[in-house]
């Protein structure tokens, strides 16, 4: 399945979908004027390729300084195709980066490992 | 060598016709040489007519070539190219192949056209016909100044509507701060769209026994957020109406059922419904002889802070939102009973401020600065801590993009 990669903008993220290497990440800030229409192929390749895998060793990072509440439901989505994917026999790894200051994103991940309790979450104050 | 004459206008009419700008707009009378016109020829054109970039070409009226100014007299100035060219036909350093276009062409094609031509097309100009006949040429400095002029009528009749829509948004909550001002006289509220109109509301009602009062943020900011206020405000207005305004939790459920029949977002299997916005909210009831407060929360918080204690008590909504596909029809929001005392200060606010970007480096104001500030002015007029919290807000945000809309509430538990 061919990698996706989509360059940061001042209002969305960095996306590195390196399928080949089982490794993701998304970085930077995300309050696109359209969350829905920017995150809908991201997460459609991303659950096309999680039904590829089976038995796969997958990490996620994500460092986002910023997201905003249709953001948020977007993470949502992709944290739940990798939920899916962790109860289908894969092992899902989710490494969640924050400045070491700031409370917000440290609430959200611990949130987000609350809720998704498949997933083995590590959290990275940085 | 002629002059082209421009057509006449059509006779005066008391009916206005505003015609969409195109290339004619742009269309310059310009001289013109034949292709059987020498060198010597051109030569002389451009040294009559000084300000002329560039020289079209026409057989039978039709455009051949366009002969830039610079690339002729640069050709011409060398060693004997005047003796050996200038009794030459003058399609010798024609450019061939300029950008042509019809005088009808729309400017936005028109632009794109150019820019992809390159360079050329706006530094030499390019020629416009009609019915492909030489009307005359146009220059790239004219083309941005027409699009520039375009792109700024454009901004200007979306600003002026946006800014319409906000005096009806604004309408809509001044009922609300009277109401407020009318029961509380140590309260105050800020409310501060970031895009002229936002996705924040808020809500309050003065009724027997007690005050009930809301904020809110939906989803989106600007003219979408400023849809789903309108839609939320209307669902609480009626809910209230109907159930009163005494029972916080009932009233977060009325208004999850109304947004999702309203938008139709209801999880089914094989159709994906087009909506899947909400919002965040805070409602909470509070009954003047008890100094109760009743609060129920969709991912919000409340600070309290109660006379002669030191610390700021947080309290939790429940951690789902309202509306949203992912919601339960009948979800039911908690509703947490807090004791208050006069004296006894709430702050509540969107997650605006608790999110914004700023400071040395780069992170979310948060919550601990929001206690911060209550802590430090806790004896101050609510007016004033607002105040102070939103100066501290934008000495944090400094050069940093104000990232969504801002909405806090503060009041103070009066003696009675």
């Amino acid at each position: 399945m061919e990698n996706l990669y989509i360059a940061a903008t001042p209002s969305s993220p960095e996306v590195n979908f390196d399928f080949a290497q089982h490794h993701l990440s998304v970085r930077g800030e995300s309050y696109p004027e359209n969350a829905a229409a920017f995150y809908g192929d991201i997460i459609k390749s991303l659950r096309d390729y999680l039904a590829l895998c089976t038995d796969t060793s997958i990490s996620m990072d994500i460092a986002l300084a910023y997201f905003n509440s249709s953001s948020t439901k977007m993470l949502f989505n992709i944290f739940e195709a990798l939920n899916d994917a962790q109860r289908a026999g894969n092992k899902i790894t989710v490494n969640w980066y924050h400045d070491e200051e700031d409370d917000t994103m440290l609430e959200f991940g611990q949130e987000l490992s609350d809720d998704f309790t498949d997933i083995t979450f590590i959290n990275h104050a940085v | 060598m002629t002059t082209m004459q421009m057509s006449p206008l059509p006779p005066m009419s008391f009916r206005a016709v505003v015609q969409q700008p195109s290339a004619l707009d742009l269309c310059v009378e310009t001289p013109w040489v034949t292709a059987d016109d020498l060198n010597e020829r051109v030569l002389e054109v451009f040294s009559k007519h000084r300000d002329l970039t560039s020289l079209p070409v026409t057989e039978d009226d039709r455009p051949i070539g366009l002969i830039s100014r610079s690339i002729f007299l640069s050709q011409m100035s060398k060693a004997y190219h005047k003796e050996l060219y200038g009794r030459k036909s003058c399609i010798a350093f024609m450019d061939k192949d300029p950008l042509v276009v019809d005088a009808g062409m729309d400017i936005e094609s028109l632009t794109f056209k150019a820019v992809e031509f390159g360079e050329k097309a706006l530094a030499d100009g390019f020629i416009i016909t009609r019915e492909g006949k030489l009307a005359g040429v146009g220059h790239g400095l004219q083309l941005m100044r027409i699009v520039a002029d375009i792109q700024a009528a454009r901004n200007r009749q979306v600003t002026h509507s946006i800014e319409y829509a906000s005096v009806i948004q604004r309408s809509m909550l001044r009922t609300s701060s009277e109401a407020l001002q009318n029961v509380l006289p140590d309260s105050d509220l800020v409310w501060e769209p970031r895009d002229i109109v936002g996705g924040d509301f808020y809500h309050f009602a003065s009724q027997k026994g007690g005050w009930f009062g809301a904020v809110a943020d939906c989803t989106g900011h600007g003219v979408p957020g400023a849809f789903m206020t309108l839609i939320a405000s209307s669902s609480l207005g009626q809910a209230i109406e109907q159930l009163g305004a005494d029972n916080p939790s009932q009233l977060l459920g009325q208004v999850n059922r109304g947004i999702k029949q309203m938008l139709g977002q209801i999880n089914d299997q094989d159709a994906t419904p087009g909506s899947d916005d909400g919002m965040d909210a805070a409602f909470f009831w509070f009954n003047t002889a008890e100094r109760t407060l009743l609060f129920a929360g969709a991912k919000s918080i409340l600070f309290v802070l109660h006379p002669g204690e030191e610390g700021v008590e947080m309290i939790d909504g429940d951690r789902k939102g309202v509306g949203y596909v992912d919601s339960d029809m009948d979800f039911n929001w908690t509703n947490r009973l807090v004791q208050l005392r006069a004296g006894s200060l709430v702050f509540v606010t969107t997650d605006g401020l608790i999110d914004q970007i700023g400071g040395p480096k780069a992170i979310a104001f948060g919550k601990r600065r929001i206690r911060e500030v209550l802590l430090a002015n806790r004896h101050q007029p609510s007016c004033t801590i607002n105040q102070i919290m939103l100066d501290t807000f934008g000495e944090w945000q400094g050069q940093q993009q104000r990232r969504d809309d801002l909405t806090f509430f503060c009041f103070r538990v009066q003696e009675s």
